[in-house]
């Protein structure tokens, strides 16, 4: 294959590889110093750079300066990199965190606005303040004493739109940062925008930036056309005063759908709170019992139902709120959010409301009382007749378990001698006959018969009747199945197992499961140490 | 026969042999092992038997002639993730059945590789039963009797179609074991010398262990 990487002492020129340093040190020195010197000038030329770039000052120690055949040597080692001592470990994966750098230029960026917006806005301040002049010359020079407006001269062009400036195109002034630009680039402010921006507790509605009038005129900078006052100021200004209005209201209202889930979070909880104290009351009252008082359950669901209804209504009023209304279409992700809340209200009312038990009127409950009264009287009687009986029953239990001699050894099933005859029918494989079989067959069958009365039924899950014995499952074994080794697992089951066995009084089982469970740690202990090993 | 089975058993555990005989019952998971083996203790059978969780122990005493066979039984779990238990079960078992179903053809792959891993590492001379269950399932039959049976008797196993369902073959196939096993070990031996001698081999893995060390 031709794109086989080819590595070892290779001469740079003709490819062949010399299998040591010192050999291709004199390959190189006979058969090429002479031939092809500029060549290999230019190439030693451009190695020493990367030698250097990339060895610092450690090549120079080792190369020297004058022997061009020595350092063409040491320049193949770098080649190939077989001099181990050359280079340090790499670190793999080396990384480098910008986050230090993209924090200082944003920090810049961040402390530049807010310092910018809050300058302006202590000049929008001082500008409104209520002892500044009316009269427009005056004004003016008030104006021109908070802020230094930038000489006329200074500018020959708008700034903002490049149009020179001419006795048709006035040089404006910006009232908060003192730039000129022309009256097109100019943006007129509302003085009660400016006053909310000074005093977020000033209420503003409608925009804060008046479409511009036709007149070119500075003096109109004082008035607007509905004869509100109002200011001139450039965009940049407007740019930052907006930002930190926008920032603000963000800051200080909550969207009116955060509100309203809100508040139908707030009446989900509430009724949670109140469905454990209710459902007891209401099962205990409809049995007719007195432990609890009926006015307060009444109450209590009055409450309940209130509260569903406030959860339907407002997720209702999620589900249509139109949270953009300036914009066409809505936003597919919101109408999302406002369905799955509404949903969430949906389901909660199923799970709670639609389970809600009604009370028994106040009629009902009375008769319920009553009758619950009644039968208190008859169950008392009740139990204390079968306890009589319970007694004598178990008395003559043991009496009879006493006279039985204890039946030990094996027994079978309740098989019926006519299914297993069918059997008989079927293709057996094995050694045996069917005179044999039949043998076995009786010994199961007659054991059973000769159980003395004590034949099972099948209803019998003691799991400890005579012949088999199954231990029972424990309960808990869903929780076990995800243990993570089977061999302690099975080391619990068997432990389990044995508890059965030895309330069952099995000798055999529990020596069984005694010696299965020493197996099982035995190879548990075995495995950790192959596992250490 | 069955009268005199009547009066023999109580005396059984005196004058006739009593034999312990430890069982294994291998197979994939959902063949049936399990419900066989709770048709052969308890005569139940539940349509939705849950997997077994490591290996669940059974015990089950068969009266053959004048002895009685006690069975211990060790039904392992078909899941891949408890195949290291199964050494521990079938190491010193006198008899193991491998349980396939015989809607599966799977399963049946599943029953070779275990006859085969116990004819490796088991006891040699331990009964090995082949039961295709779930054998009332007929309809939806894709492993053959005669190919499993072929099977069985090349490797000499005994095999039965079984149905822990109907309970067809259910006793029989253990019947079948009990009489195939030597009956000369008497009451209670033979499982605590299995045992040793099952330590003794660990004991030598163990010191080989050491050697590589």
């Amino acid at each position: 294959m031709s794109a086989d990487i080819i590595e070892g002492f290779l001469c740079p020129i003709c490819m062949k590889d010399l299998g040591t340093v010192s050999q291709l040190q004199g390959h190189f020195e006979e058969e090429h110093s002479s031939e092809d010197k500029a060549v290999f000038q230019q190439l030693k030329g451009f190695f020493d750079k990367a030698k250097k770039k990339i060895l610092g000052d450690r090549v120079d120690e080792v190369i020297s300066p004058n022997g061009e055949v020595r350092s063409s040597g040491d320049l193949s080692i770098i080649l190939s990199g077989y001099d181990p001592s050359w280079w340090e470990d790499q670190e793999l994966g080396a990384s480098r965190s910008h986050i230090d750098t993209f924090k200082a230029v944003r920090d810049a960026r961040v402390d530049f606005f807010v310092v910018e917006t809050n300058k302006l806005l202590i000049r929008l301040d001082k500008l409104l303040s209520p002892d500044a002049p009316i009269d427009p010359k005056k004004r003016k020079a008030f104006e021109r004493e908070i802020v230094r407006w930038v000489p006329d001269s200074e500018v020959p062009a708008c700034l903002n739109c490049g149009r020179s400036f001419s006795l048709f195109t006035r040089r404006h002034h910006c009232r908060l940062c003192g730039g000129i630009m022309c009256d097109r680039c100019s943006e007129i402010m509302a003085s009660s925008y400016a006053q909310k921006l000074i005093n977020p507790a000033h209420s503003f509605a409608g925009d804060g930036f008046l479409k511009r009038s036709n007149s070119n005129t500075s003096l109109n900078s004082l008035m607007g056309v509905d004869g509100e006052s109002v200011m001139r100021v450039c965009r940049t200004c407007r740019k930052l005063l907006e930002r930190r209005d926008k920032m603000t209201e963000l800051r200080n209202t909550t969207p009116t759908i955060v509100q309203i889930y809100n508040k139908m979070k707030q009446c989900i909880q509430e009724a949670e709170q109140i469905i454990p104290e209710y459902m007891p009351m209401v099962d205990s009252l409809s049995q007719g019992e007195t432990v609890y008082n009926y006015r307060q359950a009444l109450i209590l669901r009055t409450k309940l139902v209130k509260l569903y209804e406030a959860v339907d209504q407002l997720s209702k009023k999620i589900l249509v709120m139109d949270l953009r209304p300036d914009q066409q279409s809505p936003n597919p992700r919101q109408v999302l959010l406002q369905k799955s809340i509404r949903m969430y209200a949906s389901n909660f009312m199923q799970e709670n409301m639609i389970g809600l038990q009604s009370l028994p009127s106040e009629e009902d409950y009375n008769k319920l009382r009553q009758a619950r009264a009644a039968e208190i009287q008859r169950r008392i009687a009740a139990e204390r007749r079968a306890a009589m009986e319970a007694q004598d029953k178990e008395r003559a239990e043991r009496e009879r378990q006493s006279r039985e001699p204890a039946a030990g050894g094996g027994s079978g099933q309740p098989l019926s001698p006519h299914e297993e005859g069918s059997k008989l029918g079927h293709r057996r494989v094995g050694s045996g006959g069917d005179v044999a079989k039949r043998k076995f067959l009786g010994g199961i069958v007659g054991s059973k018969t000769s159980g003395k009365g004590h034949t099972r039924n099948d209803s019998d899950d003691t799991g400890n009747s005579y012949g088999g014995w199954k231990p029972s499952e424990d309960p808990q074994r869903i929780s076990r199945s995800n243990n993570a080794d089977p061999m302690l697992q099975q080391m619990e089951i068997i432990r389990g197992y044995l508890k059965q066995a030895k309330e069952a009084h099995r000798a055999d089982e529990v020596t069984m499961l005694e010696q299965n469970l020493r197996d099982l740690a035995e190879e548990y202990r075995r495995q950790q140490e192959a596992a250490k090993s | 026969m069955a009268s005199r089975g009547g009066p023999q058993r109580p005396n059984g555990a005196s004058q006739g042999k009593i034999c312990q005989f430890k069982l294994v019952l291998l197979g994939e998971s959902a063949v049936g092992k399990s419900s066989l083996v709770l048709r052969f203790v308890k005569g139940q059978f539940h349509e939705y038997q849950e997997s077994t969780i490591g290996a669940a122990f059974l015990t089950q005493t068969v009266c053959l002639d004048d002895t009685t066979v006690k069975f211990e039984i060790w039904d392992t779990a078909g899941q891949e993730r408890y195949h290291s238990l199964a050494p521990m079960y079938y190491r010193g078992a006198q008899a193991a059945i491998v349980v396939y179903d015989i809607t599966n053809p799977d399963t049946f792959g599943r029953a070779k590789t275990w006859v085969k891993e116990l004819q490796r590492q088991a006891s040699p001379n331990i009964v090995i039963a082949l039961a295709g269950n779930k054998a009332d399932l007929a309809s939806k039959r894709m492993v053959e009797f005669d190919e499993a049976q072929a099977y069985a008797e090349e490797n000499s196993l005994l095999f039965m179609e079984t149905s822990a369902k109907t309970a067809m073959n259910v006793n029989d196939i253990f019947l079948a074991i009990a009489k195939k096993l030597p009956k000369s070990e008497t009451s209670g031996t033979p499982q605590p010398r299995q045992g040793v001698r099952l330590n003794n081999e660990q004991g030598g893995q163990q010191s080989e262990g050491g050697c590589c060390k």
